[in-house]
C-alpha cells in the first residue's frame, strides 16, 4: 500500500488503538472509582447500589457525573492529538521533499485531515458500541435502560471537527511550538480561575452539585428530544458549519504551509 | 483451482457467513423479545450494540473470508479516491435524499396519511439533519457496503456478468433482510401476503438500490460513496421526506402504505442508474 494516508495510519496506529479501546478503558476506570467509593471507607455509605445504578442520573449519580467530566477531559486532550500529527512531520527535509511531489504539499495536509477524521470516527463509533453494549449489561443488573449519550457523542464529533478546522490552519502556518504555548496558556488559566473560585466562594460544592444536576437533566433531555425548536435548529446547525468549515481549513493549511515551514528548528 | 472455482467458493464461504452472523442473533433476538422493543429501540436501546453488530455482518463476513481463504485483506475499494470522483460523492449523498423529497410530496398529496404538523423551524432542522445524518450514519453503513459492494458484487460479476451479478445480488441482499421483515420491519405486518411478498418487495428494492450502489462503486472505484448512498437513502430520505410532510407516522417503514409509497419512489429513482450501468458495459465493451 501506498500514499500518505496510509503513511499516516501506520504512523499514528498507536492513536488509532487508543481511540477503539479508551471507551473501554473509561468504564474499567469508573469500576476503580465505583469500589473507592462504595464500602466502608467510601463516600458512598448507607446505600447497597451497584455499579450501574450509580450510572443512572438520581441521588446516587456519581458515576453519571463523573461519566460527563470524563467525556469533556478526553475531548479536550482530543486536541493534543492535532498537535502530535503535525510534529511528527515538523522536519524541513521532510515538508520540501512532500512539496517537490507531483501533488505538493497538498497531499501531506489532506493525509493530516483524513487521519484526523478517522480517528475521531473511530472514536465515536468505540464510544457509542461500547456504552450500548454496557446498558445493556447495565439493563441486566438493574432492569433499568441507563441513559445513552449517543446525540451527545455525534454533537461532539462535529465540535471537534469545528475546533480543529479553527486551529489546524494556525499550525500549519506557525508550528506547534506556538501551539502548544497557546494551549497551555489557556488551561492553565482556566484551571488557576476554577481553583481560586473553589477556595474561595461560598457554596462552591453545592453549586458544582446543583450543575452537576442540571447538566444531568439537559443530557437527558436532550436524548429524549425535548428540546425546543430552537435548540433543536441550532444543534442541526452545527455540523452543516462544522463540515464545510473543515474543508475550506483544509485549503487555508495548504496556503499557509510552506511559509510555517522556515520556522522549523531542522 | 482455477479463478472461477476459486472465486466461487470465497463467495459462497461470506454468503454462509453474512447470513449466520446476522441471521442467527435475529432469529433468537425475535423469539424472546418483540420486535419494537429489541431492533426499533433507537439509539437509547440496550440492544443496539447487537443491531450495530448485526448490520456489519457482510463486513465481518468479507474480512473472515479474506483470512480463512488467505485472499489479503488489502482491498483498493477502501481508498478515499477523492480526486476526479467528488461528483460520485455528491451524487450519493443528493440522489437519495431528493428520493425523500419526492417521497415527502407523495405522501402531503393525499396517498398517505401524516399525523403531524412540524414548524418550519422543525423542517429546517430536519433538511440540516438528512444531510449531516446520511454522513455520520455512514459509518454504520459501510459495514454492510464493505461486504456486499466491495466483496461480493466483484466476486459475483467475475462468475455471471454484471446483469445476474445486478440480480442475483438483490435477491441475496433483500433475503438477508428476512428475519427483520417477517416481524415488520420494513413494511409492517398489516398487509396481503404478509410476510412473503414483503421479502419478495425487499429483494426487488434491493435489485434497484443495488444498481445504484453498485454504480457509484464502480465509478469512483470506492465503497465509501455507496456507503454514503445507503445511509442517506435509510436515514436522510426520511429525514427529507418528515421534513417535506410534515412528519410520518413511523421511522423505517414500519407502516406499508408509506413503506409502499417510499420504495416506489425511491426504487424508479435507483433502476435509471442500472441502465447506466448498462450503458457503461457496452461502452467498454466496444472499445
Amino acid at each position: 500500500m501506498t500514499g500518505t494516508v496510509y503513511k499516516e495510519i501506520r504512523q499514528n496506529l498507536p492513536v488509532l488503538l487508543i481511540a477503539l479501546f479508551a471507551p473501554l478503558a473509561g468504564y474499567a476506570l469508573m469500576v476503580l472509582f465505583y469500589l473507592i467509593m462504595r464500602g466502608d471507607r467510601g463516600i458512598l455509605t448507607g446505600n447497597d447500589v451497584s455499579y450501574f445504578e450509580m450510572l443512572l442520573p438520581g441521588d446516587n449519580s456519581f458515576l453519571f457525573v463523573w461519566k460527563l467530566l470524563g467525556l469533556l477531559m478526553i475531548y479536550y486532550c482530543a486536541g493534543s492529538i492535532t498537535t502530535n500529527l503535525f510534529s511528527a512531520d515538523e522536519k524541513k527535509k521532510w515538508s520540501y521533499f512532500m512539496a517537490s511531489t507531483p501533488r505538493g504539499v497538498k497531499r501531506q495536509i489532506y493525509g493530516k485531515y483524513v487521519i484526523l477524521v478517522m480517528i475521531y470516527g473511530t472514536f465515536l463509533v468505540s464510544q457509542i458500541f461500547t456504552e450500548g453494549f454496557m446498558n445493556w449489561l447495565g439493563w441486566l443488573d438493574t432492569g433499568k435502560v441507563l441513559p445513552s449519550f449517543t446525540n451527545v457523542y455525534i454533537l461532539m464529533f462535529f465540535v471537534q471537527l469545528l475546533l480543529r478546522a479553527l486551529e489546524i490552519p494556525f499550525l500549519a502556518r506557525y508550528g506547534v511550538k506556538v501551539g502548544i504555548v497557546m494551549r497551555l496558556t489557556v488551561l492553565g488559566t482556566a484551571v488557576v480561575a476554577f481553583m481560586i473560585w473553589l477556595l474561595f466562594a461560598p457554596s462552591a460544592f453545592d453549586i458544582i452539585k446543583n450543575i452537576s444536576e442540571h447538566l444531568a437533566d439537559f443530557i437527558m433531555n436532550f436524548n429524549a428530544e425535548r428540546m425546543t425548536d430552537y435548540m433543536t435548529f441550532f444543534i442541526s446547525l452545527l455540523p452543516c458549519i462544522a463540515i464545510p468549515a473543515y474543508i475550506l481549513s483544509y485549503f487555508i493549511s495548504c496556503k499557509g504551509y510552506l511559509k510555517g515551514v522556515t520556522n522549523y528548528d531542522k | 483451482m482455477t479463478n472461477k472455482k476459486q472465486g466461487a467458493k470465497r463467495l459462497v464461504i461470506f454468503l454462509v457467513l453474512a447470513y449466520a452472523i446476522a441471521w442467527i442473533p435475529w432469529i433468537i433476538m425475535n423469539a424472546n423479545y418483540d420486535f419494537k422493543d429489541w431492533f426499533m429501540s433507537g439509539d437509547g436501546g440496550v440492544f443496539m450494540w447487537l443491531t450495530l453488530l448485526t448490520g456489519g455482518a457482510p463486513a465481518i463476513a468479507a474480512v473472515l473470508t479474506r483470512l480463512i481463504t488467505k485472499e489479503g485483506l488489502y482491498d483498493g475499494m477502501l481508498r478515499l479516491k477523492l480526486r476526479g470522483n467528488i461528483k460520485y460523492y455528491v451524487i450519493a449523498l443528493l440522489v437519495p435524499l431528493a428520493g425523500g423529497l419526492i417521497r415527502g410530496a407523495v405522501l402531503l398529496a393525499g396517498l398517505n396519511t401524516v399525523n403531524d404538523t412540524l414548524s418550519p423551524l422543525m423542517r429546517s432542522s430536519l433538511v440540516m439533519q438528512a444531510f449531516w445524518m446520511s454522513l455520520v450514519m455512514a459509518f454504520n453503513t459501510f459495514g454492510e457496503e464493505y461486504g456486499w459492494r466491495a466483496y461480493m458484487n466483484p466476486k459475483m460479476e467475475s462468475l455471471m456478468g454484471k446483469p445476474a451479478a445486478v440480480i442475483v445480488g438483490g435477491i441475496l441482499w433483500g433475503v438477508w433482510h428476512a428475519p427483520l421483515t417477517v416481524v415488520g420491519h420494513n413494511f409492517g405486518t398489516d398487509y396481503w401476503g404478509f410476510p412473503w411478498l414483503g421479502i419478495v418487495m425487499m429483494s426487488g428494492y434491493c435489485i434497484c438500490t443495488g444498481m445504484f450502489l453498485m454504480w457509484l462503486t464502480q465509478k469512483s472505484g470506492s465503497v465509501y460513496p455507496a456507503a454514503i448512498a445507503h445511509a442517506a437513502n435509510n436515514n436522510g430520505s426520511l429525514y427529507m421526506a418528515a421534513a417535506v410532510s410534515g412528519g410520518l407516522t413511523a421511522t423505517a417503514g414500519a407502516v406499508f402504505s408509506e413503506a409502499l409509497a417510499g420504495i416506489a419512489v425511491q426504487a424508479a429513482i435507483y433502476a435509471l442508474f442500472g441502465v447506466l450501468l448498462v450503458l457503461d458495459s457496452r461502452r467498454k465493451k466496444i472499445n
